[in-house]
């Protein structure tokens, strides 16, 4: 069912009953609050986890309208062709899709994952299956919108992230993890771009939505580069699809290491010798570079001092009203060095460029592999350099180094 | 425990005072980004960022020339854009929490008054929302307030222009229970949620006057720049 403001319909008489969200199916009590209304003259409890929906609580029913399922006849065209192992990929996600089961598809970043979900979704429709295509990213439901609104020439997709909601049918919809609150036992399909990225991982909550959202005997699809072992247990061992080389056909880059102790000039207010050389030699080749930092405390201080060595030179972040702007000034061109933090550690790409992390002793694997997977994303520039600077050797980056050779030797890092 | 702004689990680190005060559940991130003012010169009376710092600003001559009575205003933040998500939620979505977090964010000395009164909601806006959004926010404070006044008004307030609300009659009265009462030398404090133009909280003034106090203030929680 999908849940909704004014429909007329009443699916739920009460939207929170015996300590459960009825409609996000929050059951932890610290994400509840009660209060004493004197005006309807009774205790009030309300879920928390879903506010931002509106309010679901103990006086007021929820609305809403049973699931529709109904077949489209669509048809999709790629501007190229799928190589082999993009091929395969795709036919057992057919396959996932065909015989209701879940599916893990781990390729490595640039693997072109995006596309070889496009055979599995034609059929699902075809055949009257309700599709969502999802992701805990904002850019990356952006992303993916556009590459299926093209692909998928006049088929109606539904996009929702906050504040944007533009709504046919709820059969095919590309969205953010949070929008699913309002979708109960509905969605036969869910592809999920970057399962491990913030906050799925974090918010085992969200899982559950996912899990709410998706019909009985449902195919969820889990697409990521950096799997985590629940994700492996909920795709099943003999779910797994690896695709080990990127699209193009050449290796990954493997990261350098550079022992350098970063954050003792910058508390001191001072470039980092090293840093700035490698910067100089990056823009002597006239490449880009992202910079990417463990904290925004720590990247603002930077900023603040090497700014009036480089010109053009900006930094991001989550909170950043300009974000997008900058970010698009730096495919453009306008930029040579951006400064983040790991918000650009996925789902971005950008010509002719390198990276350097700053104490990268500080970083998950996941999030390592993910920053070295911007660099070499394009076939004209299919090889970047990669620095880690850090002061100790840690788990973290020594899987990372690991798992990124075991994908150039053509095997599963599993 | 968890942020009641941002519901995220707060986890700041203990420190000495810490360890002995009460756990607020508001988190540094927010608590900054909500107890916030812009920079620059303002209105003594309104505080409204103006360019040239002076004790009472165009509008404010304009409002004090219509309704004399009330003797000074303050208002507890500036009505930035975390602020006004918080009041979307708090007043339209119903997040009634929120009236913890406001509280947390208002230090102000309630005792120098011997009366503190809230503006009034509308019935129909109590329906829909089931709180007054102002006296919410002064029991989370445990401050002893009365209801004085009522209101006929209808439409939004923020549904209204400027204009639409300078010429619109006072919609507010005097509740049966105090219209006979007189307090001459005693002092009120009239509180109201967000300050935007002002003339709500004058036209409630006005009404309240009747009852003869000696002194009348005015405390919002939030104050909006139209700059």
């Amino acid at each position: 069912m999908i849940l909704k403001h004014g429909a007329p319909d009443v699916m739920f008489d009460r939207g929170v009953k015996n300590n459960q969200c009825l409609r996000c199916g929050n059951g932890d009590k610290d994400l509840f609050y009660t209060y004493y209304s004197s005006y309807e003259n009774t205790d009030i409890t309300y879920c928390l986890h879903c506010i931002a929906l509106g309010r679901s609580d103990s006086l007021n029913p929820l609305y809403g309208c049973e699931t529709l399922r109904k077949s489209e006849n669509i048809d999709y065209r790629l501007e190229f062709e799928l190589n082999d192992i993009q091929k395969q990929a795709s036919a057992r996600l057919l396959d996932a899709i065909k015989n209701k089961h879940n599916l893990m598809l781990y390729a490595v970043t640039g693997a072109g994952k995006t596309e070889i979900t496009f055979e599995g979704i034609k059929y699902a429709r075809q055949n009257g299956l309700n599709v969502a295509f999802i992701s805990p990213r904002i850019d990356v439901v952006k992303e993916v919108y556009l590459r299926l609104a093209d692909a998928f020439k006049g088929v109606r997709i539904d996009l929702m992230y906050s504040g944007v909601k533009s709504v046919f049918s709820h059969m095919f919809t590309v969205c953010t993890v949070h929008q699913l609150f309002n979708c109960i036992n509905h969605y036969d399909v869910i592809i999920i771009d970057e399962v491990d990225a913030f906050p799925l991982p974090e918010e085992p909550l969200l899982m559950e939505t996912i899990k709410r959202a998706a019909a009985d005997d449902a195919s969820i699809i889990l697409m990521t580069a950096t799997p985590t072992s629940e994700m492996k247990r909920l795709a099943g061992k003999n779910n797994i699809v690896t695709i080990a080389r990127r699209y193009h056909g050449y290796d990954l880059a493997v990261p350098n290491i550079v022992w350098h102790n970063a954050d003792k000039y910058i508390r001191k207010n001072k470039i980092p010798p090293k840093l700035m050389e490698l910067v100089d030699d990056i823009i002597n080749e006239h490449r880009k570079v992202l910079i990417f930092f463990p904290d925004i405390a720590m990247m603002k201080s930077l900023a603040a001092v090497i700014k009036a060595k480089y010109s053009r030179l900006e930094s991001v972040y989550s909170g950043d009203k300009e974000r997008y702007k900058k970010v698009q000034m730096m495919r453009d061109g306008e930029l040579d060095i951006l400064l983040t933090t790991t918000i650009l550690e996925r789902g971005v790409t950008f010509v002719n460029l390198d990276v350097i992390v700053i104490d990268a002793h500080r970083f998950r694997s996941a999030s390592l592999i993910q920053i070295c997977g911007r660099v070499g994303r394009k076939p004209k520039d299919p090889t970047g350099n990669i620095w880690l600077m850090t002061t100790f050797n840690t788990s973290g980056i020594t899987k990372t180094i690991a798992a990124i050779r075991q994908f150039n030797k053509g095997r599963d890092a599993l | 425990m968890r942020c009641l702004n941002c519901h995220n689990v707060i986890n700041e680190e203990p420190t000495l005072i810490s360890l002995f005060t009460k756990n607020e559940p508001l988190c540094f991130t927010c608590r900054t980004a909500l107890n916030f003012k812009y920079p620059g010169a303002r209105c003594g009376r309104c505080h409204q960022l103006v360019t040239e710092q002076t004790d009472m600003c165009r509008d404010c001559r304009v409002l004090y020339a219509l309704y004399p009575d009330i003797n000074k205003m303050y208002t507890v933040t500036d009505y930035n854009e975390e602020m006004k998500l918080l009041m979307h939620r708090y007043k339209f979505v119903r997040d009634y929490a929120l009236s913890e977090v406001l509280a947390l964010l208002c230090t102000f000395n309630f005792k120098q008054y011997d009366y503190v009164v809230p503006v009034p909601v509308s019935e129909a806006r109590l329906k829909e929302r089931t709180y007054n959004q102002t006296s919410a926010v002064l029991e989370a404070l445990d401050v002893k307030y009365m209801d004085m006044l009522g209101t006929k008004k209808v439409k939004r307030q923020s549904e209204l222009s400027r204009h639409e609300r300078l010429n619109s009659t006072n919609p507010f009265y005097l509740l049966e229970n105090v219209s006979s009462m007189n307090l001459s030398g005693k002092s009120v404090l009239i509180t109201d949620d967000i300050y935007t133009t002002g003339i709500t909280i004058h036209q409630a003034a006005n009404v309240i006057k009747v009852l003869n106090f000696q002194n009348i203030d005015v405390l919002t929680f939030s104050k909006a720049q139209h700059i």
